[in-house]
């Protein structure tokens, strides 16, 4: 019985604050394709970019209040960059095909860079905040709550933006229907951008959180992306509640199975889940869409 | 004999007749060996194409096909010594029916939810791989399997063989009804299936060839390194994929081309360390930008013989008339 509490305090704990870190990184990538159509694969790469920066400008002695802001407007242009430049040109080109490779390609090319800056290694950040909290008999370390505390807080501010601002309005207009909002005075392309912008620094603050408890490494993104993108199918491409769902399911699964098994198979076992729902209902959990 | 005017089909040749007497020429064993990758890799483009370029189902886990040929000789061969005209018609069977084991099932799938699809079979198989170290050796891999043939050059021709005829038949495919077929159901699959097309039938065979490919490429390298390994295997989801897409695809021959001539670059600019992967994710980039159709794809269409030539009796032929 003990060992039942045990394992459900470890599950919800860990679940919930993995959960809320995926919630954050997939709801930029929700973001950019429920709003412009486009499936970036570059998005794991903002969440690498961000805590390179991080690391880099906490090394060279800046604050790190400072360097964390420093990192986010770094990525929040290179986000906007991606969209003004090559994507809206592909899109405009059509065939998803060739976004999906150059956004693929470009990760690739971001890691081989940081790789030739920073070498292979793996580095890690001082934790910002250490004060460890006991809940339901576990020990939670100062950054994992941090983390929690933050990824909570974006993702309210992101949706009280979205729903209550005139720029969030346009963007849900945006995401609606494109040229109905360019109809009623939408500049589009300017949304484009700035939901651009935002999922970046989405992905960039997820990055930041985890790196004084993750290793910061240059093919960090690619398993991030990974997960990004399965937990926005799972939740519905497009949908933002139903990717916060996925990304606790994802959380409380990953939490379980690696507790119970090991930190391999709750990857596969998330993996298979993604593609049952793929052949079963490739809409996901509160996709309306058909494909 | 309307071929020997196409200069595409002469160069085609002329390449091949100086890869065939390249041991000829030259006793150097680091070009050779890094001609029958090369070659190899042609394979591995020309079966992504067959699916993808073909049907526009962008498979993002070819390695997972490739895999299948390479670890299956990889345990065949940890009981017993087994040999290349075995095992390579086993991997065969068993990758085609791997690949209508994913084709069914993901028959509806387009776009994202296909490349999300394949992305993930792939994975699973590459943490599967390293997790079941056990029956599979892990990172470290399985050594020990049977060598292709006795010596370097032999085992040039045997690679340059398998490779040629591999290709020759997956362009036949491309070539025919099947892979018109194949065309129209990636440009209209409804219109297809009124036409009375059993679009089905096709998409799953087209999944079938193109593990069946990737198979047997796969047991074909793992004899010619005596190993099999995740590093040899994962990476050619992406590569493949970048391979086929510079080169061109649709046509098999142009992705082709596209494999072999990436991986000679790949190999040649190892010396650059670092530098290499740069160069080679840089030409992906400005390839898709700047020229969507593929290198070689674009090169084809200029060097295609013009159609007025060919029109022009027929012209006369009805003023004669």
């Amino acid at each position: 019985m003990k060992g039942v509490c045990v394992l459900f305090a470890n599950v919800f704990i860990n679940g919930t604050i993995n959960g809320s870190i995926y919630a954050l990184i997939a709801l930029g990538f929700s973001l950019t394709f429920g709003v412009a159509g486009v499936v970036n694969l570059y998005h794991g790469a903002y969440y690498m970019v961000a805590a390179y920066m991080m690391y880099w400008f906490v090394s060279i002695g800046v604050s790190p209040i400072l360097a964390a802001l420093l990192a986010l407007l770094f990525v929040a242009i290179l986000g906007s960059a991606m969209m003004k430049g090559p994507i809206l040109y592909l899109r405009k080109r059509g065939e998803s095909i060739y976004i999906l490779i150059f956004t693929l390609g470009a990760s690739y090319f971001t890691q081989y860079l940081l790789t030739l800056i920073f070498g292979a290694r793996r580095y890690s950040i001082e934790p910002f905040f250490d004060k460890s909290i006991e809940l339901l008999g576990q020990t939670i370390p100062g950054s994992r709550s941090f983390a929690f505390l933050i990824s909570i807080i974006t993702i309210i501010v992101l949706m009280l933006f979205i729903n209550k601002t005139t720029f969030g309005k346009q963007i849900l207009a945006t995401s609606q229907d494109t040229y109905a909002a360019e109809l009623v005075g939408v500049n589009t392309s300017k949304v484009f951008v700035v939901v651009a912008a935002i999922s970046a620094v989405l992905a960039g603050i997820g990055g930041i959180v985890i790196s004084p408890f993750l290793s910061i490494s240059v093919d960090m993104w690619l398993l991030t992306l990974l997960k990004a993108f399965s937990i926005v199918i799972l939740g519905g491409l497009g949908s933002i509640g139903g990717s916060i769902v996925a990304a606790f399911i994802m959380g409380y699964l990953e939490g379980f199975i690696s507790y119970t098994w090991s930190s391999g198979m709750a990857e596969v076992a998330f993996l298979v889940l993604v593609f049952i729902f793929l052949i079963f209902k490739p809409t996901g959990i509160m996709g309306k869409k058909t494909i | 004999m309307n071929r020997l005017k196409d200069i595409r089909f002469i160069l085609i040749f002329i390449g091949l007749v100086f890869l065939f007497l390249f041991p000829v020429l030259s006793s150097d064993f680091y070009l050779i060996n890094i001609l029958s990758i090369a070659v190899i890799y042609s394979v591995y483009a020309g079966s992504w194409d067959i699916l993808s370029g073909f049907t526009g189902k962008e498979n993002m886990g070819h390695a997972a096909f490739v895999a299948i040929g390479a670890y299956l000789l990889g345990f065949v061969s940890t009981a017993f010594s087994v040999q290349p005209w075995f095992s390579i018609p086993m991997a065969a069977v068993a990758s085609a029916l791997f690949g209508i084991a994913i084709g069914v099932p993901t028959l509806r799938l387009k776009g994202p939810y296909f490349a999300l699809a394949s992305l993930a079979v792939a994975s699973i198989f590459e943490n599967l791989t390293i997790s079941y170290s056990e029956f599979t050796g892990g990172e470290e891999g399985i050594f020990g399997i049977p060598f292709l043939t006795a010596g370097p050059t032999t085992d040039y021709y045997f690679m340059l063989i398998f490779s040629v005829i591999s290709v020759l038949i997956l362009f036949i495919i491309g070539k025919s009804n099947f892979g018109l077929i194949l065309k129209s159901i990636q440009s209209d699959e409804d219109a297809a299936k009124a036409l009375g097309i059993k679009t089905t039938k096709y998409k799953v065979t087209a999944f079938a060839l193109s593990a069946m490919f990737a198979g047997m490429a796969g047991t074909v390298m793992g004899h010619f390194y005596g190993y099999v390994g995740p590093d040899i295997v994962y990476p050619l989801s992406l590569n493949t994929l970048i391979m086929a897409v510079v080169g061109g695809i649709g046509g098999i021959i142009p992705a082709a081309l596209g494999g072999f001539f990436i991986s000679l670059l790949t190999e040649l600019l190892r010396g650059l360390g670092q530098w290499n992967h740069i160069i080679y994710t840089v030409i992906l980039m400005l390839s898709v930008l700047f020229l969507p159709k593929g290198v070689f794809k674009t090169l084809g269409e200029f060097l295609k013989p013009k159609n007025k030539k060919n029109k022009a009796p027929k012209l006369r032929g009805d003023e004669n008339e």
